[in-house]
């Protein structure tokens, strides 16, 4: 097997919250992505995954742990020799609209990644042909934000992306602010893309039918921590760990029939607070197989019999929730 | 809340720490020598060595600066031998040109200043919010739009040009009032407020405008966000929506700007007492400047940060009583 | 006689680029103890129907007609809405945290209606709101009547939401995208605890959401709106299985699943919904529909929902009960 593209390792970070209090937004996080893969990081806010994907692209500096891209340590790169790296790393956010400088031209927007990183290339046909890319029209090229539509403005936001030719991009929920009817063109968009350019994804998402559709392995976070990671198949339908269980069990299925049949766990109460995490596991509050060990010892991610998950009591068999297709 | 106020407090001992010691230091950087002034046209060098040592000038600087912060907290005596005199807690030195204690000045012209600044912000508050919320209510109509360009006209035109043509109109021309000058409040009150009525109109005016339009800016913001909406739908009036519900948060950020404005005033009124020839702190300090008497002018720039400093922290605790989520985090 | 019916509604509001009819003709009825989910896209005029409902716009014009428990809303005295606002027909919002009073106790928040609807004394609406708390599953409820809704959780707060709501004893709820800002999580949570206080108190819920797995769980019946009307009404058995109107089908197509197939690639719909300040003509959806035919008016004559009509309609010229 090559080696991965990207290798995190203990990545941690911490926020200040107040005097002498801090959040442990994200507490020691192992993820690898291969070449080529879409690595899905779900989990419900304040899980920490939108924290873990801006480390990613060091958009923000880890408290703690390794990051290696491409063999590379980049944990703690400079800026200047970060900016070779910015290439091949790319972002693409939730909101196409804050995301995108509303005095910028599109032609600006999309090219002024291109002017920094790769000078050589004609910044206005290398535009219009990504412009073409994306889906949106040559013409386009001098309008301005507010003159798209949401799945138009996404679309940008993708080209600027990709204008690098970037050869890993975090995805930090690009669909869960757009409309039903365009969510599935974007998604088509994106694998069209990872396709044709051989692009790796990280895809954060809250949407557990979306990352289904989008990811070919999964990481599920809970308080900042990776709790089970599994290829899809797997996931969906033996997830090991009861968190991940609850959490696919809880999405809705948009079908009366199934909807109206199925036994359903719901979990009691919200995510905790990550400025006042429970002792142990940090579901334990809210996991039906709690038991002792859980308040005093933190399982850690393991390799087991049921896949890589951390859990004292991982799920044997099938679950009683959801049945694949 | 009592560790909340605590800090707020030993907050406001350092910054006017700060300030002392920043004042201090630009008159001791400053070219300028008192006892070479207080000295005046027949001065020898053993004269001004004499002066030096009576006004402790000859000490360095730190004993100096110490010697002052001794003095705010208990009182000191100043001089030595003969010459020595005592001046009483608070000690903000003495004044060259008046031969008096600098807070005995200050305590002489607070009552004027005071008066004016809050006869001034009761009139600009309730003015100014007023027509603010008022404005805010009828967004966009022609009131609305003839009230902002009103406010805009008030808070364009300078106190100095506002104060004179009231001058000029109402005591020159008309003759409805008397030329302002400060009667005591305790003595006669009616003759204070007839005396006053003019500066009040004059500087509130200004500060109306900009509280009108501050205010209306707050409401509109307010009024917009989801929990009105949930106010009305649980059927409130109109009335109770705007006022309990509205109001409540539209009034955060004016309390903040009033905290401010009403400290800076305290401090001196400087254009509106000249304007109006009223003894105030303002007029004390343009007096101190002119005669470069030193101390004054210490003891006005403590007292103005005293005032800023004072209201900012009273606005803090004002906040968290107001606003449940400053208290518990 | 139905608890709601909402007859040829139409909502529009003045621009600086002219007038933009967000509702254009809605109509339907709804029934104490019936869910009723209106499911549309952004700007397809789902929420302008509800705040409509309740009498909520200051400035738009409605028209057309909307009875509540026999008695109209369009056209009558603010006064009148207003108190049956609260009292007859509550509203949950979407965000609760943004929907609450950041500065007033969530008991005082709740009491106040009790208060005002009822001329109850503080006491007696301070009891109450403690009652609905409890009710709404918060625990030790007497207790947090005291706090503030930024020391409540996500869910807390939308359940804080729905007390509220319910503290009047409405007949019909209103809840627009009630779980849209929550975790998955919470969301099964709330919509449990929504069709349960519906159970207990026989309400009329009018669940507005843009999510088919929502209404899947909890609509009797669905109604589909796209671009200010409807374009399919019906039980939501039977809409899911048998989707008649192109759109439907379409949204149901595009939708990512649990249960689909992961490897097919999504079948979306093209292009993006119509301006309202200049609508197509003909069927708003025959620029992105993959069924138009031109045999078919779809380009010269708009389509509508025939009014009365069978329990499963939907307005396209392809169907036989829309010519």
């Amino acid at each position: 097997m090559t080696a991965p593209l990207l290798e995190v390792a203990g990545l941690a970070k911490t926020f200040p919250a107040g005097r002498r209090r801090v959040i442990q937004a994200v507490d020691g996080v192992d993820l690898t992505v291969h070449a080529g893969e879409t690595l899905g990081l779900v989990g419900e806010s304040g899980c920490g995954k939108s924290t873990t994907g801006r480390m990613l692209v060091r958009l923000l500096d880890p408290s703690a742990g390794r990051i290696t891209f491409a063999g590379q340590d980049i944990t703690h790169l400079g800026q200047r020799r970060m900016r070779p790296l910015r290439r091949e790393l790319q972002m693409i956010f939730q909101d196409p609209f804050s995301s995108l400088n509303p005095r910028h031209t599109v032609g600006e927007i999309i090219g002024t990644p291109l002017r920094i990183l790769r000078p050589e290339v004609d910044e206005r046909a290398a535009v219009r042909q990504m412009l073409d890319r994306v889906g949106l029209a040559a013409e386009h090229i001098d309008r301005y934000p507010h003159q798209f539509s949401g799945g138009q403005a996404q679309r940008i936001g993708i080209a600027r992306a990709l204008i690098t030719e970037p050869r890993l991009v975090v995805a930090d929920e690009p669909v869960s602010a757009l409309d039903v009817s365009i969510q599935a063109q974007i998604i088509n968009l994106l694998a069209e893309l990872r396709r044709d350019l051989g692009l790796s994804y990280v895809f954060i998402a809250h949407d557990l039918a979306v990352v289904r559709q989008v990811c070919t392995r999964i990481a599920v976070m809970y308080l900042g921590r990776v709790v089970e990671v599994a290829d899809r198949e797997q996931l969906y339908t033996a997830p090991a760990h009861p968190y991940t269980q609850a959490l696919l069990s809880a999405v809705p299925v948009p079908d009366p029939l199934v909807e109206r049949t199925r036994t359903r766990i719901v979990l009691s109460g919200d995510p905790p607070n990550p400025a006042d995490p429970p002792s142990g596991c940090a579901f334990r509050p809210r996991c039906p197989k709690a038991a002792d060990l859980c308040r005093v010892e933190r399982p850690e991610l393991v390799r087991t019999s049921r896949g890589v998950v951390a859990c004292h009591f991982p799920e044997p068999a099938i679950p009683s929730g959801y049945e694949g297709p | 809340m009592a560790g909340f106020a605590l800090r707020r407090v030993a907050g406001l001992v350092l910054v006017l720490l700060t300030v002392c010691a920043a004042t201090f230091a630009i008159f001791y950087l400053l070219p300028s020598d008192p006892a070479l002034q207080a000295c005046g046209k027949s001065c020898t060098t053993e004269r001004i060595a004499e002066l030096h040592r009576q006004m402790g000038l000859d000490k360095p600087v730190w004993q100096q600066f110490a010697d002052y912060l001794g003095g705010i907290v208990g009182g000191r005596t100043i001089g030595t031998g003969d010459l020595a005199v005592r001046c009483g807690f608070p000690c903000f030195g003495f004044s060259y040109q008046a031969d008096r204690p600098v807070w005995d000045l200050m305590v002489d012209r607070l009552p004027t200043t005071a008066s004016i600044a809050a006869g001034a912000a009761v009139l600009w508050l309730v003015i100014g919010l007023s027509v603010g919320i008022g404005s805010a209510l009828r967004k966009g109509s022609g009131l609305d739009r003839s009230l902002m360009a009103a406010t805009l006209t008030a808070a364009s035109l300078p106190v100095f040009f506002t104060g004179l043509m009231a001058l000029y109109l109402v005591v020159q021309v008309a003759g409805l009032l008397p030329f302002p000058t400060y009667v005591d409040f305790g003595d006669d009150p009616l003759g204070w407020a007839r005396n006053l009525i003019l500066p009040w109109i004059v500087l509130a005016l200004l500060y109306a405008a900009m509280y009108a339009r501050l205010s209306r800016s707050s409401m509109i913001e307010t009024l917009s966000e989801p929990y009105i909406r949930t106010a009305r739908a649980k059927g409130l009036p109109e009335r109770v929506v705007v006022i309990k519900h509205g109001l409540r948060s539209a009034l955060t950020p004016i309390v903040t700007v009033f905290g401010m404005d009403l400290g800076t005033l305290l401090g001196g009124a400087i254009i509106t007492e000249s304007v109006f020839g009223l003894p105030g702190i303002g007029q004390l300090t343009i007096d101190a400047i002119n005669k470069s008497d030193q101390p004054v002018v210490m003891g006005v720039a403590l007292l103005a940060a005293f005032f800023i400093t004072l209201f900012t922290v009273l606005v803090d605790l004002l906040y968290a009583v107001v606003d449940p989520r400053v208290r518990v985090s | 006689m139905s608890l709601l019916e909402v007859r040829d509604l139409r909502v529009t509001f003045t621009t600086g680029r002219g007038a933009l009819r967000a509702v254009d003709g809605l109509s339907f009825t709804l029934d104490r103890g019936r869910t009723l989910s209106i499911v549309g896209e952004s700007g397809s005029g789902k929420s302008v129907s509800s705040l409509a409902i309740m009498g909520l716009h200051r400035d738009a014009a409605v028209e057309g007609s909307i009875e509540v428990d026999g008695v109209q809303v369009v056209g009558a005295p603010a006064d009148q809405v207003r108190r049956m606002r609260g009292r007859r027909m509550a509203m949950v919002f979407q965000d609760p945290l943004s929907s609450l009073h950041p500065a007033y106790a969530v008991g005082e928040q709740i009491a106040e209606a009790y208060r005002l609807h009822f001329g109850a004394g503080r006491r007696a609406a301070r009891l109450r709101a403690a009652e609905v708390l409890g009710e709404v599953g918060i625990p030790d409820p007497k207790r947090r009547l005291a706090e503030y809704p930024h020391q409540f959780s996500g869910g807390m707060r939308q359940r804080v939401m729905i007390a509220m709501a319910l503290a009047c004893e409405p007949e019909l709820l209103i809840a627009d995208e009630p779980t849209t800002a929550l975790d998955v999580t919470v969301q099964a949570q709330i919509l449990e605890l929504i069709a349960r206080v519906q159970q207990d108190h026989g309400l009329a819920v009018l669940m507005i959401t843009h999510d088919l797995g929502v209404v899947a769980r909890a609509a009797d019946e669905v109604l589909i709106m796209y671009a200010g009307a409807a374009v399919e009404h019906g039980p939501a058995l039977t809409v899911f299985a048998e989707p008649r109107h192109p759109y439907t089908r379409g949204l149901l197509n595009c939708l990512p699943r649990l249960d689909g197939d992961a490897e097919a690639a999504l079948i979306p719909i093209p292009g993006n919904p119509p301006s309202l300040l200049s609508p197509p003509d003909g069927c708003r959806f025959h620029p992105r529909c993959a069924e138009r035919q031109e045999r078919l008016p779809c380009a010269v004559s708009r389509p509508l929902l025939p009014q009365p009509g069978p329990a499963h309609r939907a307005a396209c010229h392809l169907l036989e009960e829309t010519r």
